[in-house]
């Protein structure tokens, strides 16, 4: 009895935060631009409404409301699934242990130097991991000799990504640089002591992949990536391509992740090009049909590589027992394919914006 | 609710007569010497256990509790060493449900994130399965059928716990033994069942080989993590006996404790007490294991802390390390390791697990 009531109240308690959390996120403007500005919008009191209802049925904000074109009159609101639910479904299958004791190979993505080490030498294409940093340390990789911070001014033609070992979402992810004798962190100059300051935590050193010019020219200052999900067929073993995306930087970012400001645009695989429109994650924008920077056309823009990646992606899931889903970045180099990481955690809300079909195919397996 | 209040008188039932069932059967262990508790104390203590903690004692019996002397608090310390290692090893490392055990327990990525690291660890030739096999050294990938290049060493599943699936391979000029016996192609693909590696073959020192010259005789290191980084809790030698190709106690071993300060080792070699009594010699090699010294002990140390600082998150690991002539080379790691065979060896390693597990 006192686990039921315990179980109510807490679902109690989550719908009143989402419903508190709703009602603070209608009253600020910048949250409620329409993506579809010109197709007439329900009334305020509808939106309203369909917010709250939301909340009160699956506990959680609705904070791709307007991504999905709700806010229309006629949306169809099945072509949505609450975030928070399809991101615990796709984690309850990844986590779920390989055997009766509690492990599983998450720590293979997560880690972004085992995901190298691995990588390389199941034989797959990956950045190289050039050391790992924490404070005033350097070890290099592979061997791990340890070495001081200042070794870094050694490197001679240093372009390369400093990322946490197992960070997400491009966060405190920066690019570091050697050029005419000074270390340049996002462009700008600083030397080893500030640099320690900031390794707190142990970051990766990964060199800089050059991109194919047809992805240079959408945005050159990030590198543009391939979303890719690939997911185990229901045999257990065979693996297929299950959604794709291409996320582009914007605004001079040197990242692409749509949490730091970039754009998604859906990406037909069999036709290996973009289907637009490309989206904004709401409070970074709305819906473009051309690129901020670059004003290419977001809409059937064709990919090289598109094929590659997606055998190497299928490739690589089938070396990693027991992960059911993997969410791909995948770098299209002027070579080929090269996969930066794997995540078990993929952000279903950016294929469920830019794949008309993808939430009628998530609920075919997961619900 | 029904059917769950099904489920739990069915389990209480299956409970009760199991507890009568151990009640009533004789010892297995005529080595335990003194007699026997009474068929209601014993009914009694099981009774007890298994409406305290839900479930019965797997070690009421292979520990010797049923033996008058012992008593219930030495079976709960188990347990609680038990409890301390698994929620600590399994802990995630982040709000997602990740953690490094699948390193320990994959032993190609083992090997991967071991060489990555510059740890010493065996070679591995080959991994393969019952349809191909993909040579390291040059990367040729054949049908594992007609594989024929000369090998000497163990086939070891990729995941797999206390040596299950081991085996010693040798191949040379057309001739396969498997654990030392002549074979043939077929043996070899009906004991490879998923996906295997060929690792070589590690020359142990003499002072280990003189023991039991047949099994990869390996000192037990178990490291935990401290608020001052990880630090040895317990050491032990691992011997083969009759013959047999594996060290593992669980495999008809002797364990005998060894002091990290000398190197020698201390006291009488165990079997694990469901399989044998306590031996002041080594029953084939008739060489006594009090006071024998195991060489590169203090190296042996070393690596295996500078291994564990490289996987901070796993709480605490029992290395199984090979000392060859040239000094030490990690053979395994496991987060499972086994809490029995050090209690039985060492008796301050439990204070000395708890208080590093409370630092």
């Amino acid at each position: 009895v006192k686990r039921l009531l315990r179980a109510h109240l807490r679902s109690l308690s989550q719908s009143w935060r989402a419903i508190d959390t709703t009602r603070a996120r209608l009253a600020a403007p910048d949250q409620l631009h329409s993506y579809y500005p010109d197709m007439p919008r329900k009334p305020k009191w509808r939106i309203t409404a369909d917010h709250l209802l939301w909340a009160v049925r699956y506990r959680e904000v609705h904070r791709f409301y307007f991504t999905h074109g709700l806010d229309r009159i006629g949306a169809d609101s099945s072509t949505s699934l609450p975030y928070n639910g399809s991101l615990k479904l796709v984690g309850a299958r990844n986590f779920g242990p390989t055997t009766r004791t509690k492990y599983n190979y998450v720590g293979v993505l997560r880690d972004k130097a085992l995901f190298g080490i691995f990588g390389e030498a199941m034989g797959h294409r990956v950045p190289r991991n050039v050391a790992l940093l924490r404070g005033d340390t350097l070890l290099s990789l592979p061997g791990r000799t340890p070495a001081p911070l200042s070794e870094l001014e050694a490197l001679t033609g240093l372009d390369g990504f400093l990322k946490p070992l197992d960070g997400r979402q491009g966060r405190q992810v920066h690019r570091l640089r050697l050029e005419g004798g000074e270390l340049l962190l996002d462009g700008e100059v600083t030397d080893c002591s500030a640099l320690s300051m900031m390794l707190t935590v142990p970051f990766l050193l990964q060199e800089r992949l050059s991109q194919h010019p047809r992805l240079a020219a959408l945005h050159a200052p990030s590198v543009n990536t391939l979303r890719l999900v690939t997911m185990r067929a229901p045999d257990g073993f065979s693996v297929e391509p299950f959604a794709a995306a291409l996320r582009i930087g914007a605004h001079g970012s040197t990242i692409d992740n749509w949490a730091a400001g970039g754009v998604i645009v859906g990406v037909d695989l069999s036709a290996a090009c973009t289907i637009g429109p490309g989206f904004f994650k709401p409070g970074r924008g709305t819906l473009r049909m051309h690129h901020p920077d670059s004003g290419i056309a977001l809409d059937g823009y064709a990919l090289p590589f598109v094929h590659d990646a997606v055998e190497a992606a299928v490739r690589f899931h089938q070396d990693l027992p027991g992960l059911h889903t993997v969410g791909w970045d995948i770098a299209l180099t002027p070579t080929g394919p090269v996969m930066i990481e794997g995540n078990e955690y993929w952000d279903t809300a950016i294929h469920m914006t830019t794949d008309p079909s993808f939430v009628a195919r998530f609920r075919a397996i997961y619900l | 609710m029904a059917r769950s209040i099904r489920r739990r008188l069915r389990c209480l039932l299956r409970d009760v007569t199991q507890i009568a069932e151990l009640t009533r059967r004789t010892s297995p262990y005529p080595h335990i010497e003194g007699p026997r508790k009474s068929h209601a104390r014993v009914g009694a203590e099981l009774a007890y256990w298994r409406l305290r903690h839900g479930r019965l004692p797997s070690f009421y019996l292979a520990g010797g509790f049923d033996r008058r002397g012992t008593s219930l608090g030495q079976l709960q310390v188990r347990q609680d060493l038990l409890r301390i290692r698994d929620t600590r090893n399994h802990t995630s490392t982040s709000w997602t449900k990740f953690n490094y055990i699948a390193v320990l327990r994959d032993k190609q990525l083992f090997h991967l994130f071991a060489s990555a690291h510059g740890h010493r660890v065996p070679g591995v030739i080959a991994y393969l399965d019952d349809a191909t096999v993909r040579w390291t050294t040059d990367d040729v990938v054949q049908p594992t059928a007609s594989m024929a290049r000369p090998f000497d060493g163990f086939a070891k599943p990729l995941v797999g716990i206390w040596g299950q699936g081991a085996f010693r391979l040798e191949l040379a000029a057309g001739e396969m033994r498997i654990d030392g016996r002549t074979a043939a192609m077929h043996d070899l693909l009906s004991r490879i069942n998923g996906r295997y590696m060929l690792q070589e073959r590690v020359v142990q020192h003499e002072a280990c080989a003189v023991l039991h010259p047949h099994s990869l005789n390996t000192v037990r290191i178990v490291t935990a993590v401290t608020g001052h980084g990880p630090k040895v809790i317990a050491t032990a030698l691992r011997v083969g006996v009759g013959g047999s190709s594996v060290d593992n106690w669980g495999a008809g071993g002797i364990v005998a404790a060894l002091d990290a300060s000398t190197g020698c080792l201390k006291g009488p070699g165990r079997f694990r007490p469901d399989i044998g009594p306590e031996v002041d010699a080594h029953p084939d090699t008739k060489i006594r294991f009090d006071g024998h010294r195991v060489p590169h002990i203090e190296a042996a140390v070393s690596a295996v802390t500078r291994f564990h600082a490289d996987l901070p998150s796993i709480h605490s690991i029992g290395w199984d390390v090979a000392i060859t002539p040239a000094g030490p080379v990690v053979i395994e790691a496991n987060d499972h390791w086994n809490v029995e065979l050090h209690m039985l060896t060492d008796p301050g390693f439990a204070q000395r697990f708890v208080k590093a597990s409370t630092q």
